[in-house]
């Protein structure tokens, strides 16, 4: 995969554990190099309007501090240059009303924890290409 | 609960003219009113009948009295003639200067001048004495400026000489303009033979003596004559202002002079006439009416005083009933004015409010089932409110249990997902070599691990299923071609290098329907994992198409099928197949989950099943499934 066609990844987290597995997944597994993660919201905060180089793909856990995942999304669809860049939903709250909640919200998607591993690359590459995918298992 | 602007109105004051008092009133005096009214009226009715039919007899009396007066009166002119004429040398001294007037001395003539005198002196009944010859002449007379005149022209000249006694009725006598009453009677000599008429002009003034004689009449009565000559009044009113000598004419006074006798109500002659009651009577002597009036007002004044004391008496009667009636209003409404403001109070939530009405009748009875009533609702109200507080206390502990669900699934799942997936990173290599048994050890790891997963997810939707709080996600035009792609891929990795062919029958009108996507998938993969799970060999096979207007999906297998008994307990929570128990790794939730689910979509999931030769699945879900509500789109 030639690397200016390697999808640009951009990823808040502020479990530790979360954002390791994430981080072997994209940089080891699929040897993606445009990774960005952020360890909580005031860093995303300060730094999602001069992200450069764009990015493809945004994953956003949804219990994180000070901003949630809700009112992260509400910043980045502020943004007009993003307004294309499907927002994944990253989350351990799988419960209906959480989900319901996500859809309504917005979100271009929902990928539960735990992640499937097997699937995970696939799924990764169908919302690239603009698919939705609501993962919850 | 109840929001202010919901609170009941008070009753507003009534009109005075709609108050239950105000008719009652009304009622009582109409009732004591009406028959007074009419019994007064027919009372005095009666008297002023009674006071007009004594008035008629009292004057009939009076008619009569009068009639004998006038006669009487009459009778007495020609008497007192007789006793003149009795005195022999008067008589003689009469027949003398008629038939031979040269006999007579100064001395004689003086005399008989004196004599006829003294006669109208004495005897106030006579205004004036002549006598006059068989020829009319008038030879003798109490007026010395009638000697020598003629009485031929008069009225009562023949009939004096053919009767020996006559009355000449009243007569308008042009010489004097008055009418005139005389009195006539034959002078004889010795021989027997008529010589001379001696005549009396009636003194009138006696006449209407017993006419203003009122003896008898009451304050407003008279009597009085009218003639036949012109319609003169003989005798004069009492009242001032009218003259004799007019023509007057009433219903009596024209009856009367018809010759009849009869009685009336009428007016008199009066100006302005009077309304009266008279009685009238022709005197044939005096070719007279004989009128007796009296003024009606002065009849019906006793009856007028009878009709004030009767119209007194009603007003005290119509007083006395309507206190009555206000008494007895009160009595009756003030129980009801007491029930209204106890309603009043009661509707404005004051459930303590009792009445104390202590009336004895249907009032009280309706008093006491207000209070019977008011305990009821009291009671029911108490009872709900119980009720309501309890089912918010049910409410809030549910709230604190989906709470705490979803905050466990959380921070279960955030472990499992590093347990797992670093796992997996060791089993997969990504770290570094690993041995066989490694892999092996480690793939129970993730496997034991996923199996807990699946409890949790399991045990936290059969939980809010039996909390009732399961809340479907309903999304319009779900595609249930792309579910089923995402079954078949699911099921392509379970089969894994098991000796299973998956067969598909997808048909391609398959409809979109109304239904919560995710739900549905769950229900798909769970029954899917069984049928990967329980087979061994063979195939599955996915069937899904439209069957009126439901969609209609099987998924069978040739697995190890379930015994006729344990058939049921497949749907049941916490409860396992045999086989299901062989085999492990189940919780006994799933299937009861996905017939949850799928009722809540309003379809159905049943199955068939035959022992060593697989089981089918079956799910149908109504197309157009009005029933369920979208969340938002």
């Amino acid at each position: 995969m030639p690397e200016t066609s390697q999808p640009v990844v951009l990823y808040v987290e502020d479990d530790p554990q979360s954002r390791r597995l994430m981080s072997m997944l994209l940089t080891g597994r699929m040897h993606l190099k445009q990774v960005t993660i952020f360890e909580d919201s005031e860093d995303f905060q300060a730094k999602v309007e001069k992200i450069d180089p764009k990015p493809d793909i945004i994953f956003l856990d949804i219990h994180v501090n000070p901003l949630n995942g809700f009112e992260m999304l509400q910043v980045l669809r502020q943004l007009d240059w993003l307004k294309d860049t499907p927002v994944i939903a990253l989350t351990a709250s799988v419960m209906n009303e959480e989900i319901h909640r996500l859809r309504g919200a917005g979100f271009s998607g929902c990928l539960s924890k735990p992640l499937d591993l097997s699937t995970f690359p696939d799924t990764f590459q169908r919302i690239i290409d603009g698919e939705t995918v609501w993962r919850i298992v | 609960m109840q929001s202010d602007s919901q609170l009941p109105r008070s009753s507003k004051p009534i009109p005075l003219w709609r108050q239950f008092r105000f008719s009652l009133i009304l009622f009582f005096v109409f009732l004591a009113v009406v028959p007074l009214g009419v019994v007064s009226f027919i009372n005095i009715s009666q008297q002023i009948e009674q006071a007009q039919n004594r008035v008629k007899e009292q004057l009939e009396s009076i008619v009569e009295l009068k009639t004998n007066q006038i006669a009487l009166w009459l009778n007495q002119g020609v008497l007192a003639l007789d006793i003149i004429l009795s005195n022999s040398r008067f008589e003689q001294l009469i027949v003398t200067s008629v038939t031979a007037p040269r006999v007579m001395s100064d001395e004689q003539k003086d005399t008989l001048t004196t004599d006829i005198r003294s006669f109208v002196q004495s005897n106030p009944y006579f205004e004036q004495f002549t006598v006059y010859t068989l020829d009319g002449v008038i030879v003798l007379g109490s007026s010395p400026t009638d000697i020598g005149k003629l009485v031929t022209l008069q009225p009562y000249f023949q009939p004096s000489l053919a009767q020996r006694e006559y009355t000449q009725p009243p007569f308008y006598d042009i010489s004097t303009s008055q009418l005139t009453i005389i009195v006539t009677k034959q002078v004889h000599n010795s021989g027997g033979q008529v010589v001379a008429i001696l005549a009396g002009k009636i003194n009138l003034s006696v006449l209407g003596d017993i006419m203003t004689e009122r003896t008898g009449l009451s304050d407003s009565g008279e009597t009085y004559l009218v003639s036949r000559q012109n319609n003169y009044l003989l005798t004069p009113s009492r009242f001032a202002g009218y003259a004799l000598q007019r023509a007057y004419r009433t219903e009596a006074i024209n009856l009367g002079l018809q010759g009849r006798t009869g009685e009336g109500i009428y007016d008199n002659y009066q100006i302005p006439p009077q309304p009266v009651i008279g009685v009238y009577r022709w005197i044939p002597e005096l070719e007279a009416a004989l009128i007796a009036e009296v003024n009606q007002a002065e009849v019906l004044a006793g009856s007028r005083a009878a009709q004030v004391n009767n119209g007194l008496i009603a007003l005290i009667v119509a007083l006395t009933a309507a206190a009555g009636g206000l008494i007895y209003a009160n009595r009756l409404s003030s129980p009801i004015t007491q029930l209204t403001h106890s309603a009043d109070q009661f509707s404005r939530g004051n459930l303590r409010e009792r009445t104390h009405v202590s009336s004895r009748n249907e009032i009280g009875q309706l008093a006491q089932s207000f209070n019977s009533m008011a305990t009821q609702v009291e009671l029911r109200i108490l009872e709900t409110q119980a009720a309501l507080e309890r089912a918010e206390r049910a409410d809030y502990a549910d709230k604190v249990k989906s709470a705490f669900l979803a905050s466990m699934s959380h921070e279960l799942r955030t472990p499992l997902n590093a347990v797992i997936n670093f796992t997996r990173f060791v089993v997969d290599g990504d770290t570094g070599p690993v041995n066989e048994e490694q892999v092996e050890l480690l793939s129970e790891v993730v496997k034991s691990a996923t199996h807990l997963l699946n409890l949790i997810n399991d045990v936290l939707d059969m939980s809010k299923i039996e909390a009732g709080a399961l809340v479907l996600f309903v999304e319009e035009n779900v595609d249930l071609t792309a579910l089923l792609k995402s079954v078949m891929s699911t099921a392509r990795s379970l089969i894994g290098g098991k000796p299973i062919t998956l067969e598909t029958e997808i048909a391609s009108d398959l409809p979109r329907i109304r239904a919560d996507r995710q739900r549905i998938l769950q229900v798909l993969i769970n029954i899917i994992s069984n049928a990967c799970k329980f087979t061994a060999k063979g195939t599955v096979k996915i069937i899904a198409k439209t069957v009126n207007n439901e969609v209609f999906i099987s998924i069978s297998d040739t697995g190890s099928g379930i015994e006729a008994d344990d058939q049921h307990l497949v749907f049941l929570p916490f409860r396992q197949t045999k086989a299901g128990l062989r085999q492990g790794g189940g919780t006994g939730l799933g299937m009861p989950i996905a017939k949850n689910l799928i009722d809540s979509h309003n379809g159905r999931l049943w199955l068939e099943s035959t022992l060593g030769q697989g089981t089918t699945f079956y799910i149908s879900l109504p197309i157009k499934n009005e029933k369920l509500e979208p969340a938002l789109s």
